[in-house]
């Protein structure tokens, strides 16, 4: 018999993050140039609708 | 093999909205997300089986710690975030689940989750287009993707982007 496994989709934690590990430099830039990123991507999609309206 | 990390985007996180649900009687409850006062930490404490020293986050100038709480009993804290604004994101320092709502004899769920939300608000709120980043273990790499359309930038960091953040808050706060 085929068993369905469900996909768990809540949020099941007691906790996120902690005091021991602070955000380090390299990461802090690393989350940066990935927001840099997404900015940049929509910026150029936002470009390519106008463009295709005009 | 199929990317996980683009399929966060049709998740469903919670049926509740902007409110917990008693695991026992299914009831739910509205919430509130308001700033910890010093009179809340006298009883945060790791005596009272709260895991991290949150003294120590108060005391911090760039952090902001909330509270969730139910509507109309400000007193009973059901879990708490520590937040600090970055120049471009809200970094997620620290989330925990009130002692009594840890584990599988938790007595509400949706604790995290409507404070995660609280964050993405927030870094709409503050100009940040929803930005949320947080420090994840290996093992809950996938999970978050799953729950929460976080996505994995390297090493510890996730990251909630703005879609992802959109629905969130829409799950939380959108009714």
């Amino acid at each position: 018999m085929m068993q369905i496994k469900k996909r768990v989709r809540e949020l099941d934690v007691d906790f996120i993050g902690g005091q021991n590990n602070p955000l380090t430099k390299e990461e802090e830039i690393a989350i940066s140039t990935f927001i840099q990123k997404l900015k940049e991507k929509k910026r150029k999609s936002v470009k390519r609708k106008t463009a295709k309206v005009q | 093999m199929k990317n996980d990390s683009n399929k966060g985007l049709d998740f469903e996180i919670d049926k509740l909205t902007n409110s917990i649900e008693n695991v026992v009687t299914g009831d739910s409850f509205l919430t509130d997300v308001s700033v910890i006062t010093l009179a809340d930490l006298k009883t945060i404490t790791k005596k009272n089986n709260w895991q991290f020293d949150w003294k120590s986050e108060y005391k911090q100038p760039e952090r902001e710690v909330y509270k969730l709480t139910i509507v109309n009993n400000q007193l009973i804290i059901q879990g708490l975030v520590s937040l600090e604004i970055k120049s471009d994101h809200v970094y997620m320092h620290l989330v925990e689940n009130a002692p009594f709502n840890k584990g599988r004899i938790k007595m509400y769920a949706g604790v995290a989750g409507n404070l995660v939300a609280f964050a993405c608000r927030l870094s709409f709120q503050r100009g940040h287009q929803g930005n949320v980043s947080f420090h994840s273990k290996t093992q809950l790499v996938q999970h978050y993707i799953d729950s929460l359309g976080a996505t994995h930038v390297g090493g510890r960091i996730m990251i909630i982007h703005t879609v992802a953040a959109l629905k969130l808050i829409d799950k939380y706060f959108g009714k």
